[in-house]
């Protein structure tokens, strides 16, 4: 009697076990899809929701644990009508970055102000799809950096380390001439 | 013969109802089960997204960080804590971003103590070391400043330094604190090759010393 109470707790509790591991796994990985108030949420709100408009955004508004000195601009893109191409003046010293995340939060591409040319940082943003399409039809623009987005929608991030206070306005005035627009 | 005709049929409707009964307990007893186990499995997902993500970090002294959340290749927790805080990564490229909460000893950083940061930081073109609110938000409005950068900060005849973060101002390198109420640091490397070598297993380095000085 007491063996065939202890083989039912037994085969209940494991079934508990499986149900909640399957349940935490299954929200944790739905977890970056169903935030409400994600990076991308915000970089959206700070952008007015308008694609390819690029806004300085104060670091209150980037979410936490973001670097004051980190002056930052962001612009949206949507690669539903087509790549995307990037470019960013930088200079030659101090830092400044470009990076490229997806909708859910997933940093894509990164790259900094050493690996620039002629101070400049330049960068497409394709789909899967457009990638293909692009490598058929194009071999002089292998060249290019090239960003493949699994998902049409996301963002890009400039960033330009304000080293003292006084470089700031460079700074704002640097991050300011991110551009976005349909590559070519 | 009628009486043991009835009495056949009840014990068979005994038998369906005893059959019937089984069935919706062991239908309840699933339902719980279920029921039981989705509670458990959200209550182990609110758990892990409370405190900082536990996998793929790396951890020196107080310094905690996670390389891998700049990169696509971030694991599921770290991009579920990340994105649930809405916090936007510093992309692996760019750099490494370290975040303390308490001093070497242990104790949560407050802001009725005084602390001191000492070297050494790892090897990087720039770093800065920001004061942020438990909620990671820096308070650039209220105090005179809420960072050093390593460009900024006043070193010793060796190349070292001390930053003083105190209420009260110190001389030299002094980071203000506002208020009694706990605080984070986060030391942000840019330029540094240590978030590549630290995601594929390298040695932890030594980051700054956080000491507290005095607590009333």
């Amino acid at each position: 009697m007491i063996r065939r109470w202890l083989q039912a707790t037994a085969y209940w509790s494991a079934l508990v076990l499986v149900i909640a591991a399957l349940t935490h796994l299954v929200s944790i990985l739905a977890l970056p899809y169903r935030s409400a108030d994600t990076a991308y949420a915000r970089v959206a709100r700070a952008a007015g929701r308008r694609p390819l408009t690029s806004v300085v955004v104060a670091s209150e508004e980037r979410g936490p644990d973001q670097d004051p000195a980190l002056v930052t601009s962001v612009c949206l893109y949507d690669l539903r009508q087509g790549p995307i191409a990037i470019t960013l003046d930088v200079p030659s010293t101090g830092f400044a970055a470009l990076s490229v995340a997806d909708r859910y939060g997933r940093m894509l591409y990164g790259l900094t102000n050493r690996s620039a040319a002629h101070d400049q940082l330049a960068l497409t943003i394709l789909s899967s799809v457009q990638v293909t399409r692009r490598s058929a039809a194009s071999e002089a623009a292998a060249t290019d950096v090239r960003v493949e987005s699994t998902e049409p929608e996301g963002f890009v991030v400039a960033q330009w380390l304000a080293t003292a206070p006084s470089e700031r306005p460079a700074a704002e005035a640097g991050v300011a001439h991110l551009s976005c627009r349909p590559a070519q | 013969m009628p009486s043991m005709g009835g009495s056949r049929c009840n014990e068979g409707s005994v038998a369906f109802a005893g059959r019937e009964g089984r069935f919706v307990l062991r239908l309840l007893k699933l339902l719980v089960s279920v029921a039981a186990g989705v509670a458990l499995g959200l209550a182990a997902t609110w758990a892990s997204l409370r405190g900082d993500p536990v996998l793929s970090d790396v951890r020196s002294g107080a310094w905690i960080a996670w390389p891998r959340s700049g990169s696509a290749d971030a694991d599921p927790y770290t991009r579920a804590a990340f994105a649930h805080a809405g916090r936007l990564p510093l992309a692996s490229a760019a750099g490494l971003q370290f975040i303390a909460r308490t001093d070497d000893a242990g104790h949560p950083l407050e802001g009725r103590c005084a602390y001191t940061v000492t070297g050494p930081v790892p090897t990087a073109q720039y770093w800065s070391l920001t004061l942020l609110d438990p909620d990671g938000v820096a308070r650039a409005s209220v105090l005179p400043r809420s960072g050093f950068t390593s460009s900024e900060v006043v070193r010793s005849s060796n190349g070292g330094f001390v930053i003083a973060v105190t209420q009260e101002a110190r001389p030299g390198n002094w980071l203000p604190v506002h208020g009694d109420a706990p605080f984070i640091l986060m030391l942000s490397l840019y330029e540094t090759a240590l978030g590549t070598a630290l995601a594929t297993g390298g040695p932890v380095p030594v980051l700054p010393a956080i000491a507290r000085t005095a607590c009333p």
